[in-house]
């Protein structure tokens, strides 16, 4: 099967970044824009955009029979969604395929089952994946109270339907368990319709870290290497790097292993994450979730690895072999990203959104800027904040951290706030050059300042 | 039991008439929401099939060229454009065989009906928005149009 035309089915600086995907594969692109973004960077790029509604996102990039009415109508044989909005949304993978449009990213059963975090755990074990110390759902108060005592505080309470860091409650010791559990559980009802629970031990010292995968439908299946993405704000990732240099050598060649395993298990196919929780106090690894699409943090794994992994995602849902192995992959250098969003850090994060009146991205050796930020352009209040992406690739970290120094320092926006004082601050931090942070790093730094 | 067509026109007649401000009903496998403060068409009817036979032929895409633009069209001033209250297929009359719900020269009501537009079997009423006559119409029946694509021109009439 050929796919000659592409529906973008999202925005922002990944609508761009697909849209030179599409390019370089000489594939059609007609981009779905809100009438927000009618004149966005993509919209002019692309051979052709769409209008599809107004600007709220459940209107429009949420709106999944706009989305296909224009797919449909635009005579577009393939959808690819980007990340966030309906990427790992099940039932639009399904009507995709109902309606003769391939959605670029696993099948729709695939993204059901691990965007499910219980369910997601139960397939990760079956494969022999570690998982953090923990129960399958809680049903009762009663078994809470046991499972915490085995495991021994502190506990988290997760709920089953959540992510992204969301519905995540920790528990200190026995006497905070009940409030918790019930404030969980009604939290999960409310917020993802389904109170159920579980726990799992709290890792104090963890690293985020994350393994790129690729699988294709001729059984072929590919690790890119690790990320290390430990520097986050409220489990929202600011700073990320690959590959993992500094977690042990062994552990990191487990964690690779262990994901193409669980890839390999559930017949995967595109471009996958699966992501880990390294506890640096036992030197052990938990598997947490996999993200069943393109993350935003890929580029650093394209810089160390000279890969097009969107292009890719196109070619393997076209049916196409994945178009290397995984002894022609070769790792080289240490490559570092930091998300530029429109953000207020003095007024506790706060969205920055308005016009930018001077764009002026950093340029030189190894650095590499996704951006569809310009002069002038105004940020809409509807999205998220992030400006762009700013990518590093060094011979080694030290001087992949040295030009991330050296970029945010050139890098300037004015008009609007931004965020990029606050990543300079980082990035030039001992702790960041001696590797010793943990997910946590970022907030006690906030609260030290 | 299912609504036809034509309850459903008889419906969306009756509450022109009143002063029921928001409708929602569901027979069968039809849902009809009628709004009058919603920001987009006044009424929204969607249905499992198209009333009727086979949809009008919608140009094949495949062999459209992918960078045609729907062209912003000239309006001249003191014109109201009825622009597409969603993506999808512009439908003039409402049903295929049956006469356009209205053509170039004839007058229309503030919230008469002027087309429908489909989107993935359901199909939104658009509404003239203004009294007045119609000056010129752009997109054709079964065409693709975009969100907010003029659809045809509305002289208004003195209120007086």
């Amino acid at each position: 099967m050929r796919i000659g035309r592409v529906l973008i089915a999202n925005r922002g600086e990944i609508a761009e970044r697909i849209v030179r995907a599409c390019r370089t594969l000489g594939i059609e692109s007609v981009v779905a824009v809100s009438a927000a973004d009618k004149d966005s960077l993509a919209a002019q790029r692309a051979d052709r955009a769409v209008c599809i509604g107004p600007a709220q996102v459940s209107e429009s990039y949420l709106n999944q029979d706009a989305l296909l009415a224009a797919a449909l109508g635009t005579g577009a044989d393939a959808i690819h969604p980007g990340y966030g909005f309906l990427a790992e949304n099940p039932a639009f993978a399904d009507a995709c395929e109902r309606h003769g449009v391939t959605f670029v990213g696993p099948r729709g059963e695939t993204v059901r089952t691990m965007g499910n975090k219980l369910a997601a755990r139960e397939v990760a074990e079956r494969y022999g994946v570690p998982v953090v110390p923990g129960s399958a759902h809680i049903a009762r108060y009663e078994d809470a109270v046991k499972i915490a005592g085995d495991i021994g505080y502190p506990v988290l309470f997760k709920a089953a339907a959540g992510g992204g860091g969301r519905g995540i409650r920790i528990v200190h010791g026995p006497d905070e368990l009940r409030s918790t559990f019930e404030h969980a559980s009604a939290e999960g009802a409310a917020a993802f319709g389904d109170g159920a629970l579980y726990l799992e031990r709290y890792v104090a010292a963890a690293r985020h870290i994350e393994v790129q995968v690729f699988a294709d439908r001729h059984g072929n299946v590919l690790h890119l290497g690790e990320r290390d993405c430990s520097m986050q704000r409220r489990y929202q990732k600011i700073v990320e790097e690959a590959p993992a240099a500094l977690i042990p050598e062994e552990a990191r060649a487990s964690l690779s292993e262990s994901a193409a395993v669980l890839t390999k298990g559930i017949d995967y196919e595109n471009a996958g994450t699966v992501e880990f929780l390294y506890d640096e106090d036992r030197g052990e690894y938990y598997f947490l979730e996999m993200n069943t699409r393109i993350q935003v943090e890929h580029p650093v794994t394209e810089e160390i690895t000279g890969l097009d992994l969107v292009a890719m995602q196109l070619q393997v849902a076209a049916g196409d072999p994945l178009p290397v192995t995984q002894d022609e992959v070769r790792f080289t250098g240490h490559a570092i990203q930091c998300r530029i969003t429109a953000e207020s850090p003095e007024n506790g994060f706060r969205p920055a959104p308005g016009r930018i009146v001077d764009w002026r991205p950093p340029e030189g050796p190894g650095c590499r800027v996704d951006t569809h930020c310009h002069d002038g352009y105004l940020v809409p209040p509807f999205y998220d904040s992030l400006l762009a992406k700013l990518i590093v690739h060094g011979r080694d970290r030290a001087e992949a951290t040295e030009r991330m120094r050296v970029a945010l320092r050139r890098f300037k926006v004015t008009g609007i706030d931004t965020n990029i004082d606050f990543l300079a601050f980082l990035t030039a931090h001992p702790d960041f050059a001696d590797g010793r942070f943990t997910t946590s790093w970022v907030e006690r730094q906030l609260s030290d300042r | 039991m299912e609504l036809t067509h034509e309850d459903v026109l008889n419906i969306l007649e009756l509450l022109e008439g009143s002063d029921v401000e928001y409708l929602e009903l569901a027979a069968g496998g039809t849902k009809l929401i009628a709004d009058r403060n919603g920001a987009g068409p006044g009424i929204r009817t969607a249905t499992g099939e198209r009333p009727s036979a086979e949809p009008p032929p919608v140009a094949a895409p495949d062999s459209e060229d992918v960078a045609t633009q729907p062209e912003s069209p000239q309006v001249g001033p003191g014109l109201v454009t009825v622009t597409a209250p969603v993506v999808g297929v512009f439908y003039r009359s409402p049903e295929p065989g049956a006469p356009p719900f209205t053509e170039v020269g004839e007058s229309v009501a503030e919230d008469s009906t002027v087309g429908l537009v489909e989107v993935m079997k359901m199909f939104n009423g658009v509404t003239a928005g203004a009294s007045g006559r119609v000056t010129e119409i752009f997109a054709e029946n079964g065409a693709f149009v975009e969100f907010g694509e003029p659809l045809l021109t509305i002289r208004p009439e003195s209120a007086a």
